[in-house]
């Protein structure tokens, strides 16, 4: 027995074992190559007229929101995670409208979400249900973010939940956007505060809760519409940078000259970044720290 | 009735809807017809479904640079509407078997987006399956301005890859007796064919691929000029609106300048070979490789290159080099993206595993095509061409071919005429 196996590998041609062997090595330099670091990275991914945040640190991922397009969330993705990930840790829907979520429902039928977060406000839109009705056939845990849930992703790092309240907003100029899940990530010296699309109502209401909202960076609420970043909210953030998740051409005027004008006066003309002219826009931390590395 | 899979686009999906009654203002009137429409990405729509439009038809709009009115003539569409209001009646009320067809196809195509990441899943997508809606702007335009765009195209490279895998599996698993295999890799070609949506290029060499399995089983010669004259003869046969068909006349061509040039280009590459290295054979022998490979590319590029410019306004420069060297990785391409797509359905986690060895594949192919594609004067875009130069070029091109193929009878009748 033993004899044959010999016999038959002392006639095996050697060079068969050549691109088995190619193939192997190629990929362990790729994977060495894409090994990711131990640094915290926030990616603002430049999907066009919507947001997409993507958090990693080591090998889990948070994706906060997917942007309007199909496409263009999965190539960003596939940019920032390493070609043999296919898992995201928590997918976090800030609101239900199509320019956070659509990008999300694809990056459920690609990739293996473990839990999803969402505001859980009635609304009522076909890509809305298609992606609860896939959160539920996946079997993917699914829960309502309310203010004062903290999530702790080791070494130090913690992501607060601040907004909506338990009890959501109604009446508002817009519910669906004042109840939108703002976010406060922190380590050690640096800070991110994520606000989603909320208006001034919803400002207001952080201010005056006396919410920890003091940060480094500012992602600006609403793709920089004048419906929010009032003075008061900007001076009680006191960001450093400040970062606007918006479309080259949008019909809707974003951002608004004016808040832009605000955020330059108060920060410095080249502390204010745009997804529109600086692609997508990656922070790194140790928590001492702050890089930013941007496409363009 | 839904009449074809939808196509998807990134943020809507258009869907060719066969109408068998119409209402307008309460007076229902049988009819029979198709009408595209344009609807939202969700809820998704498939082949089969019954559905109630409510919305305004209206006649497909003429752009400046493209004639979409007269494109989708072609296909027998007439008029489309624009988002209407859905209402779903019935579903699975198409035909059984291209129902089960048009599922498989779909999911195959969610394995491989799921084993494999962006753009690299799309563009196994579109290599293994035809799905090309997926496939970023900038790559598809990376990839006609590279002249690789034939990469994409499913076509008889890929039924041919497909084929040769299948009959050696087929000969390992039944011998040659009985003609087993040659049954099994008929039946392939057309579920193949029928997978990847029927198109022109791949029911050309679906019939080719036919005509030659038959030709062996019979034991009779195979000839490609008529095979690929069958194969046209049929199709317009069939539907004659096919000959406007751009990817119809380019498959043509493509073929038939292999056929009538490859020979010849393969000699005097050959030749020259044995003139340069002669005695050393190995060196030689890869030699040799590398001219049949710019012969085939450069057969293929003098038959088609001003169609492309004429109907794509773009003329690559890099086409053989560009093609030469992502050609090597298309057979490993579909070998791998195959194990990947199938092996989904049953293990994903082994799909993965799989994946990682096809991610290597399809990023050398994105290398060499990015590559080439981020070269200055990678190709040369071309403003609108008139018709007669096109036509000039392939009856010359028809002649010269008529000349070489004739040689002694064009010599002799010239001999002939100094005789006298």
């Amino acid at each position: 027995m033993a004899g044959n196996t010999v016999k038959l590998w002392s006639r095996f041609p050697k060079k068969w074992l050549i691109p088995p062997l190619l193939i192997a090595a190629f990929l362990v330099w790729s994977a060495v190559s894409a090994m990711p670091d131990d640094k915290l990275h926030i990616s603002f991914l430049d999907v066009g007229q919507g947001d997409a945040i993507l958090i990693q640190q080591g090998s889990q991922q948070i994706l906060i929101d997917g942007g309007p397009d199909t496409q263009k969330i999965n190539l960003e993705l596939s940019e920032k995670l390493p070609f043999w990930d296919r898992t995201i840790e928590l997918m976090i829907s800030t609101q239900p409208q199509a320019d956070h979520i659509t990008g999300l429902v694809e990056v459920l039928n690609r990739y293996e979400v473990k839990q999803v977060l969402e505001p859980g406000v009635p609304y009522v839109s076909s890509i809305y249900q298609e992606w609860l009705k896939l959160v539920e056939d996946k079997g993917i845990k699914h829960k309502l973010a309310r203010a004062g849930q903290e999530i702790d992703l080791g070494n130090g790092i913690k992501i607060e939940v601040l907004n909506p309240p338990t009890d959501l907003f109604e009446g508002t100029s817009s519910d669906v956007d004042n109840n939108g899940v703002v976010l406060r990530l922190s380590t050690g010296k640096i800070s991110f505060l994520l606000t989603a699309d909320i208006r001034r109502e919803a400002e207001f209401e952080l201010i005056g809760q006396r919410a920890n909202l003091r940060s480094t960076v500012l992602k600006v609420a609403h793709h920089g519409s004048k419906t929010s970043t009032s003075a008061q909210f900007l001076a009680v953030v006191d960001p450093e940078i400040a970062v606007i998740s918006v479309g080259a051409t949008n019909p809707f005027g974003h951002p608004s000259p004016e808040v832009v004008e605000r955020l330059k006066e108060r920060l410095g003309e080249d502390k204010v970044y745009l997804t529109s002219q600086n692609g997508t826009i990656e922070f790194i931390t140790d928590g001492e720290s702050l890089w930013v590395r941007i496409e363009r | 009735m839904v009449a074809e899979e939808p196509d998807l686009r990134g943020s809507y999906c258009l869907v060719t809807f066969s109408a068998n009654e119409v209402t307008i203002s309460n007076e229902s009137e049988e009819v029979s017809g198709t009408v595209l429409t344009r609807v939202s990405r969700y809820p998704a729509y498939h082949y089969g479904d019954v559905l109630k439009l409510n919305g305004e038809l209206e006649t497909p709009p003429q752009f400046e640079d493209f004639d979409y009115k007269g494109y989708l003539a072609h296909q027998g569409i007439y008029s489309i509407i624009y988002y209407p209001k859905i209402e779903i009646l019935d579903r699975g009320k198409g035909s059984k078997p291209l129902q089960w067809i048009y599922s498989l196809r779909e999911s195959l195509s969610v394995s491989l987006a799921r084993a494999l990441p962006e753009p690299q899943g799309s563009l196994a997508q579109g290599i293994l399956l035809g799905v090309r809606s997926n496939i970023p702007d900038s790559l598809n335009q990376a990839f006609s301005r590279t002249g690789t765009a034939h990469l994409l195209a499913i076509s008889g490279l890929h039924v041919g890859i497909v084929i040769g895998m299948l009959l050696s599996f087929g000969i390992l698993l039944f011998g040659r007796r009985h003609y087993i295999y040659i049954w099994l890799a008929l039946v392939a070609i057309w579920l193949y064919a029928l997978l990847t949506g029927m198109r022109p290029p791949v029911i050309r060499a679906a019939i080719m691929g036919s005509l030659f399995l038959t030709a062996e089983y019979l034991g009779r010669q195979r000839s490609a000029i008529t095979a690929l004259a069958f194969a046209a003869a049929v199709m317009v046969g069939i539907q004659p609106q096919i000959l406007w068909s751009v990817s119809f006349q380019l498959s043509f061509l493509a073929m038939a300048g292999l056929i009538s040039f490859y020979p010849y280009f393969q000699t005097w590459g050959r030749r020259g070979i044995a003139a340069l290295f002669g005695a050393r054979e190995k060196i030689a022998a890869a030699a040799n490789m590398i001219t049949d490979g710019f012969a085939v590319t450069l057969a293929a590029i003098i038959a088609v290159w001003p169609l492309v410019a004429y109907n794509f306004n773009v003329v690559s420069l890099v086409g053989l080099p560009a093609t030469f060297f992502s050609l090597p990785a298309l057979p490993a391409i579909i070998v791998t993206t195959a194990l990947v797509a199938f092996a989904g359905l049953f293990a994903p986690i082994v799909a993965q595993f799989l994946g990682w060895i096809a991610w290597l594949f399809l990023s050398y192919l994105l290398l060499v095509v990015q590559g080439f594609d981020a070269l200055p004067l990678s190709s040369i875009e071309v403003s609108t061409v008139p018709d007669w130069p096109i036509w000039a070029y392939y009856v010359a091109l028809t002649i010269i071919i008529g000349f070489i193929n004739h040689k002694e009878q064009v010599a002799g009748f010239f001999s002939k005429l100094a005789l006298r």
